[in-house]
């Protein structure tokens, strides 16, 4: 079978010039989307470790020492929380699904 | 000029150089994430949205990225799961196909400004937007992708056997259909 090529395929057209043009605009958005994460994630990462350093306070308090699963597991809980519900999946899917491959 | 290929990739990946591994990632495999994507979502518009998220996936995840798999894999998963994402928000994944979506499917591409297709090519997308789209994933991937049937079933989180059957009895259902419209 003639192999055809990827623009005829389908009758799928693109706008004149669309990959350079949206090669740089799709750069400058992930950039720009990088910034905004970032100063998210300071504050998420604030109150994940002060949420951490009020349990362990607590275990401290009661002697029973929390194992590091306890405490990773906790954290990971009190972070889910934390995070927005439409920021969800992004977040698991980073927690998660983009480390296993 | 250095030459950007998967190895560099990883150098980049390796020193944390983020920006110049997602524009090496550009350079590389831009239009091919962008047709992989648009024949899974039809309509250029909703094409260039997935693959913008893909992007911004991609540029997340590459703290994480084990290495498991080859880059061009990662890169490739990320926008097939993003176009699964948009697909499911506009309510066209499932296991059956309804009138409705397959109306559905042609409304859209016909309203395309970015479509024009020949007489042939119609009849292949109407034989498309009749299958479920698991079986249109697989179709479009061997037909037009050309990824080999482990490929796939490695993309789709599927045994490479049941990629091959289901992709033979595909074909020759659509080999019928052309018969029977000659």
């Amino acid at each position: 079978m003639k192999k055809r090529t990827e623009k005829a395929a389908l009758g799928y057209t693109v706008p004149q010039n669309y990959f350079e043009d949206s090669k740089k605009r799709m750069m400058q958005q992930v950039m720009l989307n990088n910034k905004k994460t970032s100063r998210g994630e300071r504050f998420l990462w604030f109150g994940a470790a002060a949420s951490i350093a009020v349990l362990i306070g607590l275990f401290e308090t009661n002697k029973n020492t929390p194992t590091q699963f306890d405490i990773e597991f906790e954290s990971i809980i009190i972070e889910s929380v934390v995070v927005e519900e439409a920021a969800f999946n992004d977040w698991f899917e980073e927690e998660y699904i983009l480390s296993e491959y | 000029m250095t030459r950007v290929n998967e190895e560099y990739l990883l150098t980049c990946l390796n020193e944390k150089d983020y920006d110049a591994a997602l524009k090496g990632i550009m350079d590389l495999y831009h239009e091919m994430l962008y047709w992989h994507i648009r024949k899974l979502v039809v309509v250029h518009e909703d094409a260039d949205d997935v693959l913008q998220n893909t992007y911004i996936k991609v540029y997340k995840g590459f703290k994480n990225f084990q290495q498991k798999s080859s880059l061009k894999t990662w890169v490739y998963r990320i926008a097939h799961n993003e176009s699964m994402r948009h697909l499911e928000k506009s309510g066209r994944k499932g296991m059956f196909v309804s009138d409705e979506v397959v109306q559905n499917y042609w409304s859209k591409l016909t309203a395309d400004p970015y479509f024009d297709a020949t007489a042939c090519e119609e009849e292949l997308h109407g034989f498309m937007a009749e299958l479920p789209e698991r079986k249109r994933q697989i179709f479009l991937l061997k037909y037009f992708e050309q990824h080999t049937f482990e490929q796939i079933g490695n993309l789709l989180n599927t045994n490479t056997n049941s990629v091959k059957t289901t992709f033979y009895a595909l074909k020759r259902q659509l080999e019928e259909k052309i018969k029977a419209a000659i």
